[in-house]
């Protein structure tokens, strides 16, 4: 068998390749080939793999996804939530919303963040608050608070031109038909409660709509 | 069955160990390149506004996104140095900038797409959810040219061979063309596990949102039904086209149009000019070669 592989690797194929182009003959040898051949096949295969596990993935997916981390994320190969399909049912752009009311504004709010406004970088504002919105539906307290507490740190830093301080935040998810602001619902509004650390947390309000139990204040460190 | 497997082989190693002239990739390489200018300029500019110690997602929500020492998600493989130095994006895409400038020119060999991968993935893994769709594409372009990267732009004319063919730009040719294959398929298979890529109403609401060159009124239903079904279709006859090498030239025009709808739809840019660099790996431009004067 060993023999017959050999053969067919080092056909005339490979000879006629090392004479007439002059490549070195360790790229044509059959060992060589065999080899790459393998390691390509086990690369298109990782690809595949990291590519057709977007979002959803079976058990085995997960499982091969796993095993195959180190190459397909340390070479940079593994995209996550990747918006290939453009537009989704669950992912459909310009209905989600953040707004903040700031300490001097009494009771204003003002919109922030929209899916609506058109950026230079309109995408990634869209998967920012999709993701937040995600978040906020799943009751993960923990991520939502961080991802805000980033944008309220960069908000007041001055990151959108205005660097007053913020009471209230609020993730608004429009109605589709945008005629009525009564058929919006709030997917999570909270207030900041500040310490005399400096630091500052999340109580969220209560109501029909929130996703974080009422009691809980959440405080993350900086 | 010894005969099939003597054929198989045959084939095989005529597809991905034949010697080819390095024109043709020297154009995917000036063609990433310069897509990459692009991402590195738009990062200079904006990239410390996400990323940096005051940005939209600091380092702790960066850290939490990718699922930071939770078992099971890859953290550990997130190497990029933005998580210790938030402050050095400015640097990274200088540096990205500076690298992708050299892979057009050829210079500094293999090095230079390697440190604009680096680049690449030093953002990448520091917000994998800011990935936008040309970016994947980009990175396997430049890993794949840190195999071989054509030859330099001095060297580099139209109608000139430079008599070297090597097997390692056929070997990066074939593995560019594979990649968007499984590109195309996921992309396809993805939009059809959607309804609304089946009952035509995802061209229409994308055209109602503005997101792309198009936006359409009441009464225009139709045409977002049309290009729904436009993008859906071309992608198919792109895989089809790509396994039946007559039908190369009809793949070409059906990417330019599949491109088409997409700019009418999304309007990105990047995403097109990262296709199109794609496409001369693909589909091969012609790129003509003159016979050697003849000495009389």
């Amino acid at each position: 068998m060993r023999h017959s592989v050999s053969a067919i690797f080092d056909s005339s194929v490979s000879k006629i390749i090392r004479q007439q182009q002059s490549v070195p003959p360790s790229l044509t040898s059959w060992r060589w080939q065999i080899l790459i051949s393998f390691l390509l096949m086990l690369h298109l295969f990782s690809v595949a793999i990291s590519y057709s596990a977007n979002w959803r993935r079976s058990s085995i997916q997960d499982a091969a996804i796993v095993w195959l981390q180190p190459y397909l994320i340390g070479a940079n190969w593994y995209q996550e939530m990747l918006p290939i399909e453009w537009i989704s049912e669950n992912n459909r752009p310009g209905s989600i919303q953040l707004l903040v009311e700031h300490e001097a504004g009494h009771n204003h709010w003002v919109p922030t963040l929209d899916s609506d406004n058109s950026n230079n970088e309109k995408r990634k504002f869209d998967r920012l608050l999709h993701v937040l919105s995600e978040l906020a539906i799943g009751e993960d307290s923990q991520g939502l608070t961080r991802i805000l507490k980033s944008i309220v740190l960069h908000l007041e830093a001055g990151g959108s031109g205005n660097a007053s301080r913020i009471s209230k935040i609020r993730l608004l998810k429009r109605s589709e038909s945008n005629l009525s602001k009564e058929a919006d619902s709030v997917l999570y509004e909270a207030a900041l409660a500040r310490f005399p650390s400096g630091e500052f947390g999340f109580i969220p309000k209560i109501d029909s709509h929130r996703s974080v139990r009422a009691h809980e204040t959440v405080q993350v460190n900086q | 069955m010894n005969s099939h497997l003597r054929e198989t082989t045959k084939w095989w190693i005529e597809a991905w160990f034949v010697p080819k002239d390095p024109s043709l990739l020297s154009c995917v390489r000036i063609g990433a390149g310069v897509v990459a200018i692009l991402h590195f300029l738009t990062l200079l500019l904006g990239g410390d506004d996400w990323l940096g110690p005051n940005g939209w997602l600091n380092v702790d929500a960066g850290r939490y996104l990718v699922g930071n020492e939770v078992e099971g998600t890859g953290s550990l493989y997130r190497w990029s140095w933005l998580y210790w130095y938030p402050d050095s994006t400015g640097l990274f895409a200088g540096l990205g900038l500076v690298a992708s400038a050299a892979t057009i020119a050829g210079v500094g060999s293999r090095l230079s797409p390697f440190i604009v991968w680096f680049c690449l993935g030093t953002f990448h893994h520091r917000a994998p959810l800011l990935t936008t769709m040309h970016e994947p594409l980009l990175t396997a372009l430049m890993a794949y040219l840190i195999i071989d990267n054509g030859r330099t732009i001095w060297t580099f004319r139209p109608g000139l061979s430079s008599g070297d063919p090597r097997i390692s730009v056929n070997f990066v040719l074939r593995l560019m063309r594979c990649h968007f294959w499984i590109w195309i398929a996921f992309s396809l298979s993805h939009m059809l596990a959607n309804s609304i890529w089946w009952n035509g109403e995802a061209g229409w609401l994308l055209t109602q949102q503005s997101r792309g060159l198009l936006s359409l009124s009441d009464g225009w239903q139709w045409l977002g039904q049309v290009l729904t079904h436009s993008v859906i279709l071309t992608q198919v006859a792109i895989l089809f086209c790509l396994s039946q090498s007559v039908l190369h030239w009809l793949g070409k025009w059906m990417t330019y149009l599949f491109l088409f709808a997409m700019l009418l739809l999304l309007s990105d840019w990047m995403y097109a000019s990262v296709l199109i660099v794609v496409s001369f790996a693909v589909w091969p431009i012609q790129i003509p070669i003159p016979k050697p004067p003849s000495n009389k």
